[in-house]
Order: structure tokens, then C-alpha cells, then sequence
């Protein structure tokens, strides 16, 4: 047996396929890992294979978009490089908690089944992703990867492109509309008190309410209020 | 080290079992919800709101109005019959309603979170209160919906008697939210632009994310301790429903949400604008049970506990669950612990 345990693990994994294949080759096949019901099955949604992107003709369309519209070229490519920024992270975090969980069960000989390695390695791969998560570049490079999605999105036709706004329109149309303001209260005030100087018109048959006309009291002004408030639109 | 040949065993022993609890849930089918009794007691545009048990005395019981979070299904507060916040409320001595969110339509993406506050939410207390001859409330806000109670409280505070708020975030840009750093430089207007309503699915890609090594692998390698028990295989397969039915977000009320709150932190800044009026939570004078989850990798403690800075009551109270953002609704010690202690709470305040 060698000593170094790089070399024992090599010999491990070795041993390890040969067993697997042996038992392959044998009479009990490894059974099958069916594949879980995704969220479209759990939720009995339409799974129509027409929408499936992977499949060769949507590729052979999708390529055929990309080379002929540089927009979307240059979508498509801001897209695959923020996925692989953060597959590289992915890749890096499983290859070092895969170590962690190893050397622990060397060492510490803490795993003494497959299983119990298994729950190492997820836990090792788990507190690492956490350290890393918070991190602003993997932070900045999961926004980046959404940003890049709409924009793939967008470039290929879905949704609306928001109109952009310069500040400084902005701040100009608000002066504009200031000394719009301005210039309409002021020919307002002016009409005010050009109507104030001409007499009151004789023809007008409105007449101030007198008191008698209208209930002072308290009581029936409170009645109303509760009319008013029962009859509010009830949801 | 085992011996190469000894972990073959236990890999193909291993394969085997795990076959034979995928082939079990799979025959299990569509694991809907067991819901508690309910009548519909409300229906506006956007919302229902629902009224359960049956007793024809709950009316002297103290009401309790659930808000529940935007982001996803209601149902998980009443998973199955075991598994339910609801039941156990009731079981408690509460008068137990639920705001249930419906769908965005296409047209819905303007809808903004004012509508969903002073509006939706304002109906529904009203209907309660009507219902109950009464003019004020218990009001439980949960995740989101406790930020959106949050702000119901703040701005209607003579409609509100107690609040209770439950992993709640309310300052969302604390060290250890993850989420929060994450969206942080996301473009929305160009999101909402795209989208118009924001797909479930991508909310959903992203509550993955957070723990891609448990949610992503290990819960289902555990699946090969629930082979032949179809209880548990039933739970599970609920609970893998709930988590995939995200459903879409109106457009400009996640723009709000996200923009306001996670990327300028405006609730506990004094500027958040709901109704163009500010969100004051020292406006909050009634009493505020706040309870969270200690190991929440959605909204952390910290997210959570930073509401004893900012209200305004003297009564305030806060209670520890020892587990995670979804552990707390369906656990069996959430089962035992939360709503007993929500009832207590509001019994001594009522």
C-alpha cells in the first residue's frame, strides 16, 4: 500500500471503478437514478417540448440569430461570460469542500460510510459557498449575470427597452414647467382683480343662504356625518 | 480508508434505495394541500380574504389577520393537517383570516405596493373589522407581508391593536443578507421593463441559490430515509411543490420593494414613500411581537432584530426560533412553539 495519500486516494478511486464496473457487467444492474420530477411536473404545467431550448433546432436558430444581428451576438456573449464568472466560482467551491470532506475523513476518519461522506462534502461545500457568497465580487457577478439575462432577453425581442432619462432633461423640463406655472398665476391673479373692479352683475338671481335655510344643529349635522359614513362603499 | 470494494456496495446499496423512494414519490402524484375549513369571506381585485374554522362562536374570539409574503404561497401556514400554523391557531382560541394574494394579470404590472397596502390590506382590515363589529385588529405579518404589515401599522395606526411581525426583514442591508448583496446592483427598470410582471421562476432560481449544496443535492439524496413511509413522502412532495409555485410579481410593487428597500434600505432611513406618505415606524405605538429565525438564510436575525431601533411602542417583545426561514412555518417544533406563543401574547392584550 502506497504511504502518500494522494496516491492511496488515486488507488481508492481505481479499486473503486473497477468494483462499479464489475457489478455493471454482472447480474444486478446498477439501477437507474429516475430523474426527479421538476417544478413543471409537480405543478402539472404544460411541458411543451416546443419551448425546450436545448433542443437542436432551437439551437440551429438560435445560432442563426447570433450571426446575423451583432446586438444580439453581443447579448448572447455578456450573458455566457456572467454564467461562466460564476461557474468558476461553483467549480472552485465544489473542488475545495470535495478536498475538505477528503482530508477529514482521512485524518479524522470522520466518514465511515459513503454516506456519511456525502453529508461532509455538502457541508464542507455549504459553509464555503456562504464565505463566498457575501463577497462583492461573487455579489456583483450574480447581478451581473441578471442583468445580462434581460438583456439577452431584450436583445432577442421580449419586453421594452425602459426609455432613459437624462437628469438634465429632466431638471430643464421641471424649469420649463415652473415658469409655466409662474406665467399662469400671475395672468390668474391678474383676472382676479380685473373682476374685482367691474360691478356685480344685476341679472344674478342666487341668493346668499340665509341661517333659517340651513339646520345649525349640531344633532342633525352629526346624524348626517353617520349617513355619510354608513354610506361609504363597503368592500 | 474503506476498501474500494465495501464503498461499491454502499454506492449500488445506496442507488438502489434512492430508486426506490423516486419511484414511490412518484406515484404519489400531485400532493395538493390539505387545507383547513375556510369561507371566502372577501374578494377584491388582486385578493381574497379568507376566514377559517367553523365554530359559530369565533366571533368572540380575538381576531387575527394573517398578511402573508407576496413572493410565494400562503398555503404553507396550513401545509397539512399537522403541519399548520392555522390549525394551531385556532386550536388556540384565535379568530384565524388570511390575506391570499392572487396572480398579477398582464395588466397588473403598474400595480405599485401602495395599492397593496392602502388599499388591499385597508379593505381587508376593514372587512374584518366589519365582520366582527369591531374597529381594530390583531394584524400578523409574515416575510414580506410583515414589511408590508410594517407600513399598514405605521400609516393606519388606530386600525391596528397588536402587531406581530415574523421573519420580517426590516433593515435589509445588514452584513449577513445575502440576498441583499446580491441584488444590489441589479438594474430593475430594465428588469420590470423586460419582464413587465417578474417570473416566479426567477425569484425562485434565486431563494435556490442561497444554499445550492442543501437545496440543490442533499434534500434529495435524503429522500432515500423516507423510502416507504408515504407520509413523509407526502410532506415532502408538498413542500417540493410549495417552494417551485413562486408565483409572478406585479412589476412596479417589486420594483418598489426590491429598489426601496434592498437597495436603498429606505424603511429604517425615514424614506420610504407609501400613498406619498413617509413610512414612520416610530409611528407604531401598539404593542409588536417580533419573531425570528436564528440560523434564516433568507432574512437573517439581524435583518429582523433591527426593528426594537425604530418603533415607537413601549410593549415591544421578541421571540427566538431556533431554525430556518422555512423550518419555522412547518417544523415540529415551530408547530409547538410559535403559535401558542402568538395566542398567549394576544390574549394578554386583548
Amino acid at each position: 500500500m502506497p504511504h502518500d495519500p494522494a496516491d492511496q486516494y488515486q488507488d481508492f478511486l481505481f479499486e473503486l471503478r473497477k468494483y462499479l464496473q464489475q457489478m455493471n457487467d454482472a447480474e444486478t444492474e446498477m439501477p437507474a437514478f429516475s430523474q426527479l420530477p421538476g417544478w413543471r411536473e409537480w405543478l402539472k404545467a404544460d411541458n411543451d417540448p416546443a419551448s425546450d431550448f436545448t433542443s437542436i433546432e432551437k439551437l440551429k436558430t438560435l445560432k442563426a440569430q447570433l450571426l446575423d444581428d451583432p446586438a444580439k451576438s453581443e447579448a448572447a456573449s455578456r450573458y455566457w461570460h456572467a454564467f461562466q464568472a460564476l461557474q468558476v466560482h461553483w467549480i472552485d467551491i465544489s473542488s475545495k469542500s470535495w478536498d475538505t470532506a477528503r482530508m477529514q475523513s482521512i485524518e479524522a476518519s470522520s466518514a465511515t460510510n459513503i454516506r456519511q461522506f456525502y453529508d461532509d462534502w455538502i457541508e464542507a461545500g455549504e459553509a464555503l459557498f456562504r464565505e463566498r457568497a457575501v463577497t462583492k465580487q461573487y455579489a456583483r457577478q450574480v447581478g451581473e449575470w441578471i442583468n445580462a439575462q434581460v438583456d439577452f432577453n431584450l436583445a432577442f425581442g421580449m419586453g421594452e427597452v425602459p426609455v432613459c432619462v437624462d437628469p438634465r432633461d429632466l431638471k430643464a423640463a421641471l424649469t420649463e414647467a415652473e415658469a409655466r406655472e409662474a406665467q399662469l398665476r400671475s395672468e390668474l391673479e391678474a383676472l382676479k382683480s380685473r373682476q374685482k373692479t367691474k360691478p356685480a352683475r344685476a341679472t344674478s338671481k342666487k341668493k346668499a343662504p340665509s341661517k333659517a335655510s340651513h339646520p345649525t344643529n349640531t344633532n342633525a349635522s352629526s346624524k348626517s356625518g353617520t349617513t355619510l359614513k354608513k354610506s361609504r362603499p363597503k368592500p | 480508508m474503506t476498501s474500494a470494494r465495501k464503498t461499491a456496495e454502499e454506492i449500488k446499496a445506496f442507488a438502489e434505495k434512492l430508486s426506490h423512494s423516486l419511484s414511490q414519490i412518484r406515484q404519489i402524484g400531485e400532493s395538493a394541500p390539505s387545507t383547513s375549513p375556510h369561507e371566502i369571506v372577501l374578494t377584491g381585485d388582486g385578493f381574497r380574504l379568507l376566514r377559517y374554522g367553523t365554530n359559530p362562536a369565533h366571533d368572540k374570539k380575538p381576531a387575527v389577520l394573517i398578511v402573508y409574503a407576496l413572493v410565494n404561497r400562503p398555503w404553507v401556514l396550513d401545509l397539512e393537517p399537522k403541519r399548520s400554523m392555522i390549525a394551531r391557531l385556532l386550536e388556540r382560541g384565535m379568530d384565524v383570516f388570511l390575506v391570499e394574494w392572487l396572480d398579477p394579470k398582464a395588466q397588473d404590472r403598474t400595480r405599485s405596493l401602495s395599492t397593496y397596502i392602502t388599499i388591499m390590506i385597508d379593505q381587508c382590515v376593514d372587512a374584518v373589522n366589519t365582520a366582527r363589529r369591531t374597529s381594530r385588529l390583531n394584524l400578523l405579518g409574515v416575510c414580506q407581508g410583515g414589511t408590508l404589515s410594517l407600513c399598514y401599522a405605521a400609516l393606519y395606526p388606530k386600525k391596528v391593536k397588536n402587531l406581530i411581525t415574523m421573519v420580517t426583514p426590516v433593515d435589509f442591508q445588514t452584513e449577513d443578507n445575502v440576498l441583499s448583496q446580491w441584488v444590489r446592483e441589479v438594474d430593475l427598470d430594465r428588469l420590470v421593463g423586460c419582464y413587465g410582471n417578474v417570473p416566479g421562476s426567477l425569484l425562485n432560481t434565486l431563494f435556490v441559490s442561497l444554499q445550492p449544496f442543501r437545496l440543490g443535492s442533499k434534500k434529495y439524496i435524503d429522500l432515500i430515509d423516507l423510502a416507504d413511509n408515504p407520509a413523509r413522502l407526502k410532506t415532502f412532495a408538498r413542500m417540493e411543490r410549495w417552494i417551485a409555485d413562486s408565483p409572478d410579481q406585479a412589476g412596479t410593487a417589486f420594483n418598489e420593494f426590491v429598489g426601496n428597500l434592498y437597495q436603498r434600505n429606505a424603511l429604517i432611513k425615514d424614506k420610504f414613500v407609501v400613498d406619498n406618505q413617509i413610512v414612520n415606524l416610530s409611528k407604531i405605538r401598539c404593542p409588536v411581537l417580533n419573531i425570528y429565525a436564528l440560523a434564516d438564510h433568507i432574512v437573517p436575525a439581524s435583518a429582523s432584530t433591527a426593528l426594537a431601533n425604530y418603533v415607537g411602542c413601549d410593549d415591544y417583545s421578541e421571540l427566538t426560533f431556533d431554525g430556518g426561514h422555512i423550518g419555522i412555518y412547518v417544523s415540529r417544533q415551530a408547530q409547538q412553539k410559535i403559535p401558542a406563543s402568538i395566542a398567549q401574547w394576544i390574549l394578554a392584550r386583548s
